[in-house]
């Protein structure tokens, strides 16, 4: 019976076992043979053990170190809606890189009888600005998809976080100011235009972040 | 300055005793004696330590009829130095301890 449990539990590690820990596998089952009856099915449980420690290892998401298409994806969920507002503002009627604003000042003061249309126009070009976000981050997220590049310059990852925050703080200063909108219906905006654009710069930040070294590893690069 | 990473205990008493006799080829459950480790412990560690080039291994043919080739561990010359490190480093800490403890 223990014989019988051994072999199965050894049959077992292997099959468990990743393709590239298939040698230690094999390892452990040959030790298994000079071991004295009693100890062997204690020592194949532990091999079983170890070939699961083994296989999830690399299915660990602690190091946040992600395959590149799901980069891709997570781009575009993080910076996807900031690129279109970009967009928007840049190149749309009216677009602050694209038109002449003049117009549409005149339209605001003169249409609408809106007194302060001169920060309209500043807030036009504020937003602008701050969405380079989308741009930027979609540009830095496919980078990494293709190039295994994180972001490595801290000032212009700490400028995009701030910017993806500008976005909603002046949003929301202006609710306060026109004094109308709703708390809760600007969370949907505040996830969209801050906290995914935000979380996507910290995580490109820390995958560019050199891998910590160990005790050693100067040596062994050293040869 | 780079950041050394400080082992766990079971792998200080497994470099511990691949320091004992440090050119002689270990097997696996001699190994597992020495530490008292189970081969679900001590074969993570010793992959890990495989894997950072800190140990080498190879197939040694059995002497005895019947019985398969035996995997065989030893310390690199880098596996050597990070023990020696590893064991400074634990000396260290255990002297704080000792320390703090008998100023209390």
């Amino acid at each position: 019976m223990n014989r019988f449990a051994t072999r199965a539990l050894l049959a077992l590690a292997e099959r468990v076992a990743p393709t590239e820990r298939r040698e230690w596998a094999h390892a452990m089952r040959a030790e298994a043979a000079y071991l004295p009856e009693s100890a062997r099915v204690r020592w194949a449980f532990g091999c079983l053990v170890a070939a699961i420690k083994q296989r999830f290892t690399p299915m660990q998401t602690g190091s946040l170190r992600i395959n590149p298409w799901i980069m891709v994806v997570e781009s575009l969920v993080c910076f996807a809606p900031m690129l279109l507002v970009w967009w928007r503002l840049s190149f749309w009627d009216p677009g602050v890189l694209t038109h002449d604003l003049a117009p549409f000042e005149r339209y605001l003061v003169g249409v609408l009888r809106m007194p302060d249309a001169r920060t309209v126009i500043w807030m036009l070009y504020g937003y602008a600005v701050c969405s380079l976000v989308g741009p930027v981050g979609l540009f830095l997220g496919l980078r990494y998809a293709l190039l295994r590049r994180g972001l490595r310059n801290r000032v212009l990852g700490y400028g995009l976080i701030a910017a993806a925050i500008a976005m909603s703080l002046s949003g929301a200063l202006n609710n306060f100011w026109v004094g109308k909108g709703d708390l809760w219906e600007r969370i949907p905006l505040v996830m969209m235009f801050t906290i995914l654009p935000a979380a996507g710069i910290l995580h490109l930040m820390y995958l560019g972040r050199p891998a910590a070294p160990i005790a050693g590893d100067a040596r062994l690069a050293a040869g | 300055m780079p950041r050394i990473r400080r082992s766990s205990g079971q792998t200080l008493n497994l470099l511990r005793s691949l320091m004992d006799e440090p050119r002689k080829w270990h097997h696996g459950y001699e190994l597992s004696k020495a530490t008292e480790l189970l081969s679900g412990t001590l074969y993570p560690i010793l992959m890990r330590l495989s894997d950072r080039g800190f140990l080498e291994h190879k197939w040694l043919p059995s002497q005895e009829a019947g019985r398969p080739p035996r995997h065989v561990y030893r310390l690199t010359a880098a596996g050597t130095a990070h023990a020696r490190q590893q064991f400074e480093i634990a000396d260290e800490v255990g002297a704080t301890v000792a320390g703090t403890v008998s100023r209390a």
